[in-house]
C-alpha cells in the first residue's frame, strides 16, 4: 500500500507490502528495508527496522501527524489534507487569522480602508509578548471583528479584507 | 500551621504542593478560569477559583487571593515566584489579616524591591557594588554631575524595575540626559515610580548568584552559588552549580558577602543575592536581592542535600535554623534546562496550543518540576514555562551528558518548545569548556534553526515516514493517524483494538 506524506512543500511516498503479522517490507526514495512492528501503547511505535531497533512517537493534528524519533519531531502533512485547504483558499483569501490565540492589544485598521501587503492589521499580545499581524493581500478592509481588549482563540478570523484583482 | 495556600500556578505550584504533602500540611491551590485543568489544580487537597483569566483579575488580585485564604481555612500562604511573590502589600495584607506569610518581612522585600535603596544598604554593609549613582530624587543635573566620573557603558535603571526590566543602555556621555528623562518617563508608567539610577555596565559578565537561608533569629546561611549566564531577553533559560568561574577563595568571600547582604537587609526565610562577576578582573559586585524562592531553586537541593522548600515552610512557622554553615558541602555537580513553549528560531516567541503527546524523562541523576500533563491546553495568559529538568552527577560533565540524553528522551507534541535548542547549546564547545557569559545566546546562535537537525537532504529520515505509514496501517482507528483527520479519544474498546496490530482490521 502507498503512502504519501508533505513536509516542507515536498512529497515523500512510502509503500508498505506485508510479509506476514507485524512485519512489512517497506520501499521509499529506491531503497528497501525490512520493518518489524508493534505498537505497545498508544502513540507509540517500536520498530526494528533491518534490525535497528527505532522508537517513534506519534500523534495526529489537523493537517496530518507529528512523528517523534530520537527527540526530534517531524511534521508530516497529508497532502489530501493540504489541497482541500487549498480548495478552500484558506489563505490569500483576504481572511486574517491568528496564528496564535491572544488579546487584541491594538487594532490599526478600520472598515473601508485600502491595505497593502504586509501592512501591520493589529496586534495580538501573547504570554506577555506582541506579535504584530500583517496583512497577506492587497484590498480593502470589509470586516474586523475584533477590539482592543478583547481575546482571540485559535483560528479566529480577525480580519476581512475583499482582495484587489487583478494586476 | 494547619494548611497552606498556595497564590501560584503552573511547575511552582506543585513543587509547593509536594513540600506540603511530605510534611503533611494540607494544600490549597487556586485558579482563574483558564487553569480549571491545570496540574496545581488536580493535585492539590483543595482548589478555589478566584477570577477570570487575566492575571490582574486573578492571581494578582490580592482581594481574591485573601477571600480564598478565608473559604478555605487556610492560616498560611506561599507566594512561589512571579505574580504577588516580591509585593511587599501582598505580605502585609497577610500578616494584618493574622496568615504566615512563608517568605521574608514585608519591610525586606520592600527595601530589596527598591534597587537605590538595596545598593546603599549594600554599600553600607561594605558589600560590593557596581560603580553607580543615588536615585534621581533630586533631580536630573546632581545626577549628570554624580555620574561624571563612571566611564560609559552606562546602564540607566529604574528603581524601582530588576530582573532586567527598567534598564537602558547608554554608550556616549552626550546621549545620557536624554536618556535619563526617557527611562524616567518609562519608569513611572510601568513601575508608578520615575526614580533612576546610573550604574557602570559591566559588559558581558558572569551572573552568578548565592542562595541563602535565614531565620530572622539572627542565624543566616548561604548555600552556595548558582551561575545564571545563559539568557535569553535577560530571562535565564540554563542554569548550573558550581560555577565554572569561581575558585573556592572567591565562593568563600562572595558567600560571606552574601550573608552579610542577608543581614544587613533584615532578611527571613529564602532569598537569593544576585552578583555579577567580571571573570576578567576577577571582582564580584552586588546587583539586586530576590526576596522570593527562586526558579532555579533545584539544582541547589541537588547539591546541597538541603530541602528549600521544606525550609521555608520550617522557618516560616518559627522553627530555628540548625542547619550549619560549616556542615554544608556542594556535592557534584548540577545543571537546570528550563523548558518553556516558545520558538527559539523566532526570537523565542510564545507558542500556545493543546500538548497532544507527552512522555517525560527519568532515570538516575534526573530531576523534572512539571506543571503539564498530556492533554493538557497551553495558555496564552501566563509566562510560557512548561516545566524545569534537572539533572545531576558526580562531575559537570557527567551532569550535562545526562541533561543531553534526558532532553532526548522528553517528548512534547503539539506546542514549539526548546528543547531542540537546549540540545544544541549543551554540546556547544563553549558550554563544554565552561566559557558561559550573558552573550552566550545571542555570539553562538544568532539564526539558530532546528532545520538543522534534518537530514542534509532536507528530507525527513526514513524511519519518520516510516512510522507514519505505520501509523495509518497499524492503527485505523487511533484518533489523528494521517489522513483519518479524526480527534476524538478512543474509547476502551477501539484502544483495546490498538494492540491487535492488524489484526482483524
Amino acid at each position: 500500500m502507498q503512502h504519501e506524506f508533505l513536509f516542507k512543500d515536498e512529497i515523500s511516498a512510502v509503500s508498505l507490502e506485508k510479509k506476514k503479522e507485524g512485519t512489512y517490507l517497506v520501499k521509499l526514495s529506491g531503497r528497501v528495508h525490512e520493518v518489524d512492528a508493534t505498537i505497545p501503547a498508544e502513540g507509540l511505535i517500536s520498530m526494528l527496522i533491518d534490525g535497528r531497533s527505532v522508537l517513534a512517537y506519534t500523534v495526529g493534528t489537523e493537517k496530518g501527524c507529528i512523528v517523534c524519533i530520537g527527540g526530534v519531531p517531524y511534521e508530516l502533512g497529508d497532502p489530501a489534507a493540504e489541497e482541500e485547504c487549498g480548495e478552500a483558499g484558506l489563505t490569500g483569501d483576504g481572511i486574517i487569522k491568528t496564528p496564535m490565540p491572544g488579546k487584541i492589544v491594538a487594532v490599526h485598521v478600520k472598515e473601508g480602508d485600502a491595505v497593502e501587503m504586509n501592512q501591520p492589521l493589529l496586534v495580538v499580545e501573547s504570554m506577555k509578548m506582541q506579535n504584530e499581524i500583517l496583512s497577506d493581500v492587497k484590498g480593502v478592509v470589509k470586516k474586523v471583528h475584533f477590539k482592543a481588549g478583547e481575546q482571540s482563540s485559535f483560528g479566529d478570523s480577525l480580519v476581512e479584507i475583499e482582495v484587489e484583482q487583478g494586476e | 500551621m494547619k494548611k497552606i495556600l498556595i497564590a501560584n500556578r503552573g511547575e511552582i505550584a506543585v513543587r509547593i504542593i509536594h513540600a506540603c504533602r511530605e510534611m503533611d500540611i494540607p494544600a490549597v491551590a487556586v485558579y482563574s478560569e483558564a487553569d480549571r485543568d491545570a496540574l496545581h489544580v488536580q493535585f492539590a487537597d483543595e482548589s478555589i477559583l478566584i477570577g477570570p483569566p487575566s492575571p490582574r483579575e486573578s492571581y494578582l488580585n490580592i482581594d481574591a487571593l485573601i477571600d480564598a485564604v478565608r473559604r478555605s481555612g487556610a492560616d498560611a500562604v506561599h507566594p512561589g515566584y512571579g505574580f504577588l511573590a516580591e509585593n511587599a502589600a501582598f505580605a502585609k495584607r497577610c500578616i494584618d489579616e493574622g496568615l504566615v506569610f512563608i517568605g521574608p518581612t514585608p519591610e525586606a522585600i520592600h527595601t530589596m524591591g527598591n534597587k537605590v535603596a538595596a545598593r546603599r544598604i549594600m554599600e553600607n554593609a561594605g558589600v560590593p557594588v557596581v560603580p553607580g549613582t543615588e536615585g534621581s530624587g533630586s533631580g536630573i543635573d546632581r545626577l549628570l554631575e554624580a555620574a561624571a566620573s563612571i566611564e560609559p557603558p552606562l546602564f540607566v535603571k529604574a528603581a524601582a524595575g530588576g530582573g532586567g526590566k527598567g534598564m537602558r543602555l547608554v554608550e556616549r556621555r552626550e546621549d545620557l540626559a536624554a536618556t535619563i528623562e526617557a527611562a524616567g518617563r518609562e519608569a513611572e508608567s510601568a513601575f508608578g515610580d520615575g526614580t533612576v539610577y546610573i550604574e557602570q555596565c559591566v559588559e558581558n559578565p558572569r551572573h552568578i548568584e548565592f542562595q541563602v537561608l535565614a531565620d530572622g533569629e539572627g542565624r543566616t546561611i548561604h548555600l552556595f552559588e548558582r551561575e545564571c549566564s545563559i539568557q535569553r531577553r535577560h530571562q535565564k533559560l540554563v542554569e548550573e552549580t558550581p560555577s565554572t568561574a569561581i575558585d573556592p577563595e572567591l565562593r568563600e568571600a562572595m558567600g560571606k558577602a552574601a550573608v552579610t547582604a542577608a543581614k544587613a537587609a533584615g532578611y527571613r526565610n529564602a532569598g537569593t543575592v544576585e552578583f555579577l562577576f567580571d571573570d576578567r578582573k576577577n571582582t564580584f559586585y552586588f546587583l539586586e536581592m530576590n526576596t522570593r524562592i527562586q526558579v532555579e531553586h533545584p539544582i541547589t537541593e541537588c547539591t546541597t542535600g538541603v530541602d528549600l522548600l521544606k525550609w521555608q515552610i520550617r522557618i516560616a512557622r518559627g522553627e530555628p535554623l540548625t542547619i550549619r554553615q560549616k556542615d554544608l558541602v556542594q556535592r557534584g555537580h548540577a545543571i537546570e534546562c528550563r523548558i518553556y513553549a516558545e520558538d527559539p528560531a523566532i526570537g523565542f516567541m510564545p507558542s500556545s496550543g493543546r500538548i497532544r503527546f507527552l512522555k517525560e524523562p527519568f532515570g538516575p541523576g534526573v530531576r523534572n518540576d512539571s506543571g503539564i500533563f498530556g492533554g493538557m491546553e497551553v495558555s496564552t495568559h501566563y509566562d510560557p514555562i512548561l516545566a524545569k529538568l534537572i539533572t545531576w552527577d558526580e562531575t559537570r560533565e557527567g551532569a550535562r551528558l545526562k541533561m543531553i540524553t534526558a532532553l532526548e528522551n522528553y517528548v512534547i507534541l503539539g506546542v514549539k518548545t526548546s528543547i531542540l535548542f537546549l540540545r544544541d547549546l549543551l554540546a556547544h564547545p563553549d558550554f563544554i569548556a565552561g566559557k558561559t557569559r550573558t552573550d552566550f545566546i545571542p555570539k553562538h546562535f544568532e539564526g539558530w534553526s532546528e532545520d538543522r537537525w534534518l537530514p542534509s537532504d532536507g528530507r525527513p529520515p526514513d524511519e519518520a515516514l516510516i512510522a507514519a505509514a505505520l501509523a495509518q496501517t497499524l492503527e485505523r482507528r487511533v484518533a489523528g493517524a494521517p489522513g483519518k483527520g479524526r480527534e476524538s479519544i478512543p474509547t476502551p474498546w477501539q484502544a483495546a483494538g490498538q494492540w491487535e496490530i492488524g489484526g482483524g482490521a
